[in-house]
């Protein structure tokens, strides 16, 4: 007997909104000089960089995802490696949610160029969700021109998955049908796959297809003993079941300050001149606010693409409790000898300063004074009058 | 007059810039005729600072720089009995610097001066040493009132010193770049107090007056000093395990005994004394032991026995070979290196196993009388049985007396790059750019200029940062970096080691000394290499399999390898792959190519595979090919042995003798300087002397030149006869084994590892062999492979990701009864789960479970694991697919690394149709260009005259193995294919030479590649059966 949340579940409209290789077609976009080239999109420039996305010329080359960009270049010097332009990516994600988000009030945005909606109940709206889809996918057409690809069924990861292997511009799965469409793919298209344990799992016994899956989970006790932990997610996708909700943008509040430093350097003196910087910013930026940040994040990116963080919090907003807390994140952080390239400072979760004053240490006082008088002359005449002595 | 007491070299670990020459050299310049080095807390470079001063004609004094937790304090040597002081206090702050200097010298200051600056130790020092022997050292950063004031408050004299670290004030970055490699950190987060700062540096006379103008007397003192120092020193006397007369003497006669016990064995009964009655057995017979009546042959092994006795009697070796021996005995199959195989007395004690007198090998190479340094007797064993025997010797000699000898790494070109980059902050890939076109062997020193010149660095970007790093690495090359373990090198001394050379513990946990082999030797300590050799396990692992597969039971002595027709046919085609020293693809051509297989000429062809010496290698298969040819000069008669080439390095020394008038320890210096790196900056002066000594003698320019050609194709690295010998009767005895039992010793072969080619490679070659591979197995298969008659089993080794204890408990659990069934298993062993599985992928249960397809195992083994052992293992109702070809391809790449039920090339071949030949068939097609396919099997790098890369490249299909050729244009086109591709379509054409076929290759290009282009065309593996071919039938 099916209970009322899975009935309620069953009845949902989810699309799954896809722009396949949405990196490379927005540089195709922007440079139609590279529609027939073979194009990879490349995480970074140095030998260690991978590739995040090829066009299908470039794969006939050899290249594929997630090869070094060293190898690439060795193995097709013709093929155009374009550094990750995450700016553009993003400038352009955000114009595609403006987009969609006319359609439904529930869309939640997934990776680049990839879009959840709720249409439950937009019936009324749209007449049905096949003609709802085309108007989205004709929508993105006018505005961007870009190939997309949705999915519609009664949950996200249905939809995702219809995208993914479908070869159809816009595409649904019937109720009930969600087993019989899975039963055919590959098991690895099921979330949990992914899961070191339920891959080698799965790859051992050789549980090729979902329908192997679905399978073995009939016979209860086994498939427990096998997949342990797993077993529930795994029985549910298998059985193309997701109860997760469309989530839309929640915007969150924080400070952040980011310095992508002129030369990348590993001298300790330089980088501590900049974080010092930094935290003073941050710590201007709190005074104003009359906040303290519960959660302090220092982060540091080498310039082999290695990041390293720390994090923290700060109890008190005075320039120099700011710069020490800042100064000691900072130093856990840096574990490496290699040269920065970037530093970070992400403060979140605010709070009002609330802290007993006290009356016997004078040091205290004496820096929220200075930071007070140093706050004036920066509000006069701006942030950057006053530079430390380092 | 000054004189520098505390001096520091590139040998003060990752500290001193200056390298020992450059010291002396600026000693002399500043006029001084003494200088004490004084590493910190060691003597790592002592011997070669005596060698080089002699050189520099200036008086060398022994010192050390005492760093502790606590002091820093100077030693100098007055006397032997001080050094040997010294040597101990050094060892004691390798095993804690934890200490303080005043209590390591309580009981241990005789002969010895000593210089403190800080007040705390000088209080202490006070106590012990007498106003004599102690010193207030006044060095720079020390001001001169402090210094006076202590003098004044210990009632002592001050020594001015320059605590040198560098040469002059602009080396102290490289300085501080090396404190910061040593110390893993970045220049700015170095401590200070770490780091010398400029003033450091080598001062004459006149700049220690400017530094320290109030202290004159101070300045005259070190050189007062220096002259009650010690400088005399000696390394004449080698330091035997065994020393004294009436030891020696006993040693003599036990020697004689166990030779002529020997010889009995080796030559048959010998006409004079009682027979020994304790003879071996053995089943298979030497052919070249002495019969009763052959008395020429039996005096003249008397007469080299008798001979060689004399002169080790003589020079008091009796005790060395004893010892030798004794550690010989230890196992049965061994191998002497080195010039020791000349000798009759190590062959008749089995410690060599080539008969001199039979191959004409000369004991003079070996032992001679003019001889002043130690002759070696280097041992190879076993690989695996290699570290018993160490601990055997260690055992038996105790700690106090036996050290392991050191290997001393230095920062090369490459690798003070590497260290330096990461001080300024790059990153591995910006390092690998370029320190990978550097090469590992690069010696260059001029890095910035040859970077900003070389070809190879076209691409490179150089800015200010690498330049930067590139000219200070330039300054740090050739600094000690670190002391490991030698592989093979034990030193013994008669009482304790400690007051010969200091010794510290290594991080593999072996005493070791401080002296790397070269330093040990010429300081007289005996050194006895022990090294491990695969093929000696190889050989004995392969007669075990024989004795308990075929019953028949072979001693390693007596394998009657030389003159046996099978081993030879072996040789001659090459078909060498496995067989120690001579499997290369290189020398597996010149076997093939020279056709000659006999054991002197397999010894010529081990001498002559060395890098400078190709031209010679052609010269000389011509000649053996027929070509006329006479010796360049008469008096070269001692080269017509080698087809007038010289092939051996007694030739080097016989030229050098006879042709340029050297004395034979001349000649044997000219031996070492040619193929010794170390010494290569003699070479100039000693071609200079060569030549003149040959036309001095009246021997023409041309013949001078032609002479030192061939003498410079020694450099890098060359063998004597005896080495050579030695190895190629290794080589004929693994070469009888692979002739007469090919399975046994390719399972040998593949389970001790570390040979020239891949597994995969050897087990291609078993195929070419008609053997047959089969798969791991539960109840079959033993940890290593195993070879029985026409079958090799794959051993648990095989396959990866099954753990070591596992296979223990296994074979253990074995041992009861075999698995009757995969529940039995589950029943005797307790395993991880990623065990059984690895087990079940590579199809060690398929045979013991017959009914059940792969799927219905791997459930069960889920089941089984996953339980807990709770309550019975689910059967489940599914899971009876069977696994299709492809799956079960994919399984043994996972499981082995290769397939093994069919060639890689095997699913691509189709698409190509009847265009690819087989590698069977290139001789058919001499002078074509034909298109081949090909598995990489192993390639070479080198260059042309021109110094333009080319490459060689080993390639087999399913029938047969090839060699091919990439020439520089083709090689910038597709040299780097290789560096990730394995299968290849190449067209090439075919060449002949000496009747040995290789391909030109013309193009290349990827088999995966090309196949999936060809598929996209249309064709499908579908409409084509994928069958094998060739040998994998």
């Amino acid at each position: 007997m099916p209970t009322y949340s899975f009935i309620i579940m069953n009845f949902r409209s989810i699309f799954h909104i896809r722009l396949q290789n949405f990196e490379l077609q927005a540089e195709r976009m922007l440079d139609a000089a590279l529609k027939s080239r073979a194009v990879a999109i490349i995480s970074a420039h140095n030998a260690n960089g991978t590739i995040v996305a090829i066009s299908p010329e470039a794969g006939q080359e050899g290249l594929c995802k997630g090869m070094k960009v060293s190898l690439a270049r060795k193995m097709s010097q013709s093929t155009r490696l374009l550094p990750y332009n995450r700016s553009l990516y993003s400038r352009m994600h955000n114009y595609l949610y403006q987009t969609v988000a006319r359609f439904s009030p529930l869309v939640e945005p997934a990776v680049f160029g990839q879009f959840y909606m709720d249409m439950t109940g937009m019936n009324g709206i749209y007449k049905n969700d096949l003609r709802a889809g085309d108007m989205i996918s004709k929508r993105i057409n006018e505005v961007v021109r870009l190939e997309n690809h949705i999915g519609i069924s009664s949950n996200k990861l249905l939809s995702r998955i219809s995208t993914s292997v479908v070869p159809e511009r816009i595409y649904k799965i019937d109720s009930g049908e969600e087993s019989h469409f899975l039963a055919p793919l590959h098991s690895r298209l099921l979330p949990t796959s992914a899961q070191p344990a339920v891959e080698r799992m799965l790859r051992f016994l050789f549980l090729r297809q979902v329908q192997d899956v679905q399978f073995v989970m009939l016979q209860e006790s086994a498939a427990q003993a096998i997949f342990s932990r797993y077993y529930k997610p795994l029985a549910m996708e298998a059985k193309g079941m997701d109860t997760s909700a469309v989530q839309p943008l929640r915007k969150q509040d924080h400070i952040i300050e980011q310095t992508i430093l002129p030369e990348d350097t590993n001298d300790e003196e330089k980088l501590c001149a900049i974080v010092r910087q930094m935290a003073g910013q941050v710590g201007f930026k709190l005074r104003r606010r009359s906040e303290i940040a519960r959660h302090m994040n220092l982060e540091i990116h080498y310039t082999d693409g290695y990041r390293s963080e720390r994090t923290g919090s700060l109890k008190i907003n005075d320039e120099a409790s700011v710069v020490r807390d800042c100064l000691e994140l900072f130093f856990r952080a840096n574990i490496r000898r290699n040269r920065i390239r970037t530093i970070i400072i992400d403060a979140s979760k605010f709070q009002t300063v609330a802290c007993q004053l006290d009356l016997f240490s004078p040091t205290e006082t004496q820096h929220r004074v200075l930071a007070e008088a140093l706050d004036h002359i920066r509000r006069k005449h701006g942030f950057t009058i006053i530079k430390t002595a380092a | 007059m000054f004189t520098s007491l505390n001096t520091h070299s590139t040998f003060s670990k990752m500290r001193g810039t200056a390298s020992l020459r450059d010291l002396l050299k600026h000693a002399v310049k500043y006029r001084m005729n003494h200088l004490a080095l004084t590493e910190v807390n060691g003597i790592w470079g002592f011997i070669r600072f005596v060698q080089f001063a002699r050189e520099f004609d200036i008086q060398p004094i022994a010192g050390v720089n005492l760093i502790t937790d606590y002091d820093d304090v100077i030693l100098l040597v007055e006397n032997q009995q001080g050094y040997e002081n010294m040597c101990r206090i050094i060892s004691d702050v390798h095993d804690s610097r934890d200490v303080h200097v005043a209590d390591l010298l309580k009981s241990r200051h005789d002969g010895l001066f000593v210089l403190a600056h800080e007040k705390h130790a000088l209080a202490k020092l006070m106590q012990l040493i007498p106003a004599t022997h102690l010193f207030v050292e006044l060095r720079p950063g020390v001001e001169e009132r402090t210094a006076k004031g202590l003098a004044k408050q210990f009632q002592l004299e001050i020594v001015a010193t320059g605590d040198v670290y560098f040469i002059s004030p602009e080396d102290q970055p490289a300085h501080k770049v090396l404190r910061t490699i040593e110390h893993n950190t970045t220049l700015t987060a170095i401590d200070p107090r770490e780091v010398k700062s400029e003033a450091h540096y080598f001062r004459s006379e006149k700049e220690m007056a400017t530094l320290f103008p109030n202290s004159l007397d101070a300045i005259n003192n070190a050189q007062y000093l220096a002259e009650r120092c010690k400088t005399d020193w000696q390394f004449l006397n080698t330091i035997f395990p065994n020393m004294d007369l009436k030891n020696t003497r006993e040693a003599s006669r036990k020697l004689r005994k166990l030779v002529y016990a020997g010889a009995e064995k080796r030559y048959g009964r010998l006409k004079m004394g009682n027979p020994i009655e304790n003879r071996d057995l053995r089943i298979v017979n030497s052919e070249h032991r002495i019969t009763n009546n052959n008395s020429s042959a039996s005096s003249a092994v008397k007469k080299r026995i008798n001979q060689e006795l004399a002169i080790i009697t003589e020079k008091g070796f009796a005790p060395y070979f004893l010892v030798v021996w004794d550690i010989v005995r230890q196992t049965n199959a061994t191998i002497g290196r080195g010039s020791g195989a000349a000798s009759i007395v190590s062959y008749c004690l089995f410690i060599t196993q080539v008969d001199p007198l039979k191959y004409n090998l000369q004991f003079e190479r070996f032992i001679h009388t003019e001889r002043v340094d130690m002759p070696d007797i280097d041992i190879d064993f076993p690989w695996d049985e290699r570290d018993d025997i160490i601990d055997y010797v260690f055992q038996k000699y105790g700690l106090h007396r036996t050290a392991m000898v050191s290997n001393q790494v230095f920062l090369q070109p490459r690798s003070a790059v590497r260290e330096v980059a990461k001080v300024y902050g790059l990153s591995n890939e910006e390092i690998k750019v370029v320190t990978k076109r550097i090469g590992w062997h690069s010696r260059r020193s001029d890095l910035l200029h040859w970077i900003e010149s070389d070809e190879r660095f076209k691409n490179l970007n150089i800015d200010t940062t690498l330049k930067e790093i590139l000219q200070i690495s330039e300054k740090v090359i050739g600094a000690f970096r670190v002391s490991s373990v030698h592989p093979g090198g034990v030193v013994i001394v008669p009482d304790e080691i400690r007051k010969y050379v200091p010794v510290l513990m290594a991080t593999k946990g072996v005493q070791i000394l401080e002296w790397e082999k070269d330093q040990t030797e010429d300081s007289g300590l005996l050194k006895i290499d022990l090294l491990g050799n695969r093929s000696l396990a190889v050989v004995r692992d392969t007669l075990k399999q024989v004795g308990v597969y075929r019953s028949e039971y072979v001693d390693y002595h007596s394998i009657p390898s030389v003159g046996d027709p099978k081993t030879e046919a072996l040789m001659q085609a090459g078909r060498t792959m496995g067989i120690f020293y001579i499997e290369s693809p290189a020398t597996r051509q010149l076997l093939a190519k020279a056709g000659k297989v006999d054991f002197e000429h397999v010894v010529i062809y081990s001498s002559i595979i060395r890098p400078a010496a190709n031209r010679f290698t052609n010269l000389m298969l011509e000649r053996i090919h027929g070509k006329a040819w006479k010796l360049p000069h008469p008096d070269l008669e001692f080269l017509s042995e080698s087809y007038g080439i010289m092939v051996y390095e007694e030739q080097v020394s016989m030229a050098a003798r006879v042709l340029a008038g050297f004395g034979y320890a001349e000649s044997d210096y000219l031996r070492k300087v040619i193929s010794r790196p170390a010494l290569e900056h003699l070479v100039s002066a000693w071609r200079k002397k060569f030549i003149s000594g040959m036309l001095k003698r009246g021997y023409n320019k041309k013949l001078a030149l032609e002479m030192w050609a061939m003498v410079q194709s020694f450099s890098g690295y060359s063998f004597c006869k005896p080495h050579s010998a030695s190895y190629a009767m290794l080589s004929f005895t693994c070469a009888y084994l692979k002739a007469h039992f090919p399975a046994e010793f390719l399972a040998a072969v593949i389970s001790n590892q570390g040979g020239f080619y891949s597994a995969f490679a050897y087990l291609s070659e078993a195929r070419r062999w008609r053997i047959s591979i089969l798969p791991p197995h539960i109840n079959r298969s033993f940890k290593e492979y195993r070879g029985n008659k026409q079958r090799i089993r794959m051993g648990l080794m095989s396959i990866r990701n099954l753990k070591e204890k596992a296979v223990t408990q296994i074979l253990e659990e074995r041992k009861g009864a075999d698995f009757s069934s995969l529940q039995d298993f589950f029943l005797r062993t307790d395993l991880d789960l990623a065990d059984a599985m690895a087990l079940a992928n590579a199809g060690c249960f398929t045979e013991l479970e017959r009914e059940q397809s792969h799927q219905q195992i791997a459930f069960r083994i889920a089941c089984h694991y996953l339980q807990d052992g709770e309550g019975e293992d689910i059967l489940p109702s599914f899971g009876n697919k069977r696994l299709t070809h492809a799956e079960k391809i994919r399984l043994e790449r996972e499981s082995f690394g290769f397939p093994i039920s069919e060639h890689p090339l095997t699913p691509w071949l189709p698409i190509f149709g009847g265009k690819i030949k087989k590698a069977r068939d290139i001789p058919k097609y001499v002078g074509q260009t034909i298109q081949l396919a090909g598995v990489l099997i192993t390639t070479k790098v080198t260059a042309t005259r021109k110094h333009e890369p080319m490459e060689f490249i080993t390639l087999e299909d399913e029938t047969d193995i090839y060699e091919c050729v990439m020439f520089p244009d083709v090689f910038a086109e597709y040299g780097d294919l290789l560096n990730w591709e394995k299968l290849f379509i190449i067209r090439g054409r075919v060449e002949v030479a000496f009747g040995v076929y290789t391909i030109t290759i013309e193009k290349m290009g990827s088999m995966q590649r090309m196949g999936e282009k060809l598929m996209e065309k249309g064709i499908s593996t579908s409409s084509v059966t994928a069958k094998g071919t060739g040998v994998w039938n």
